[in-house]
């Protein structure tokens, strides 16, 4: 611990792997598309995003691991003909998947860590209209 | 770029004895960079499927430094209004030989300088020959330029930079190859990329948490190879699907 104070820990991370380097990440979005009324449309779209557990920090210390997690985004917008308006309801994270991306070693204090969240559950109502 | 940096934070924590007392070390670092670089790239379209492209790529940079870790003006004690007289005697005279020993940074004075210049080519061959896909071979080699740390966490003592303090980085290389194909399996309703990609980095810059500060340093060898795949498919007029899927591994060859 004197040593890790110091500054003076060393570690040889051959072999191992890199800190934000999930082993496998990706994303899945299915969209539908159609005409409802009479030049109206409506989109909707469900997303989802996934990724692998990884390091948060460039020692790999387990401490600062995040665990592999998915989420999901949904959006679903209906707009008028000439797309002269559109309303949009967004709902993202809908799991609210608590995740985090960053991680930092607190100075002097041994073990201390400070983690950096991401957002959780959100919902947003997009208005828009073209003059 | 010139900033003060705290160093010892809350060293009152661990010094139970000083009480209401903070010691603190700060630093001057100034850093001025040239930047050169000049890039040409040939395409020769030598058949119908057929096509070649060359890249060079030149760069130049130059960096000059200086850092001020000075005893006087920087290594520097916060007192509570409570604190005692004879703690903020004690501190005034022990502060430097405390930040010191805490946080292995010394009073210094430096200035130095570094030039590097690097020619970066790249080749990549392109065939449409099979049907609705155009397949692909890249190389390329690249350099990501050395600095200087400027965390204000330096162990040189004086005008001479100590060799393992960490203050100078080198520049790192990555050699890079990709194979793949971009294709319309199904003209207007599926659409296939697929890439398979090595990369080897010499000498790569990681950011390292020496216990008080993050700071630069060439620690590894490193391959990274995966897999990245990307497929839009229009599964009716009114239905979509994107997927992207990478897989990727990422591995540190040798540590130093």
């Amino acid at each position: 611990m004197q040593a890790e104070l110091l500054g003076m820990a060393m570690q040889d991370l051959t072999g191992r792997t890199g800190a934000f380097a999930p082993k496998y990440s990706g994303n899945l979005e299915l969209n539908y598309q159609n005409e409802v009324g009479q030049g109206y449309w409506l989109d909707a779209s469900i997303n989802l995003r996934f990724v692998d557990e990884q390091y948060l920090e460039q020692d790999l210390d387990p401490i600062a691991k995040q665990a592999s997690y998915e989420k999901t985004n949904a959006r679903i917008a209906i707009s008028s003909p000439e797309d002269t308006w559109q309303v949009a309801l967004l709902a993202k994270n809908i799991t609210d998947e608590q995740t985090f991306s960053q991680a930092n070693d607190v100075p002097v204090i041994s073990y201390a860590h400070r983690f950096l969240t991401e957002r959780g559950r959100e919902y947003h109502l997009q208005l828009s209209y073209r003059f | 770029m010139s900033h003060p940096n705290d160093i010892v934070l809350g060293a009152s924590v661990l010094i139970p004895d000083l009480v209401g007392t903070s010691l603190g070390i700060g630093a001057d670092f100034e850093q001025d960079q040239t930047a050169y670089s000049v890039f040409a790239s040939g395409n020769w379209r030598f058949s119908s499927d057929w096509q070649l492209n060359l890249g060079l790529r030149y760069q130049k940079e130059e960096k000059e430094v200086t850092n001020k870790q000075t005893n006087k003006q920087t290594i520097y004690t916060l007192f509570s209004d409570f604190t005692p007289e004879p703690v903020r005697q004690f501190a005034e005279v022990a502060a430097p030989s405390i930040t010191a020993s805490l946080s292995g940074a010394y009073a210094n004075d430096l200035a130095t300088d570094r030039d590097e210049s690097h020619l970066s080519p790249s080749i990549s061959l392109q065939c449409w020959g099979c049907e609705n896909t155009m397949v692909f071979a890249n190389a390329s080699i690249g350099y990501k330029g050395g600095g200087f740390d400027g965390s204000g966490l330096n162990s040189s003592q004086g005008s001479v930079i100590d060799p393992d303090s960490g203050f100078e980085y080198e520049d790192e290389k990555a050699t890079a190859f990709e194979l793949g194909f971009k294709s319309e399996v199904i003209e207007s309703v599926w659409e296939l990329n697929t890439t398979l990609f090595l990369t080897d980095y010499d000498d790569l810059q990681v950011s390292e948490f020496n216990g008080n500060a993050f700071v630069v340093a060439n620690a590894a060898e490193t391959r990274v190879q995966g897999l990245e795949m990307e497929s839009r498919w229009a599964i009716s007029e009114h239905w979509k699907l994107n997927t992207q899927l990478a897989l990727l591994d990422f591995e540190y060859q040798s540590y130093e």
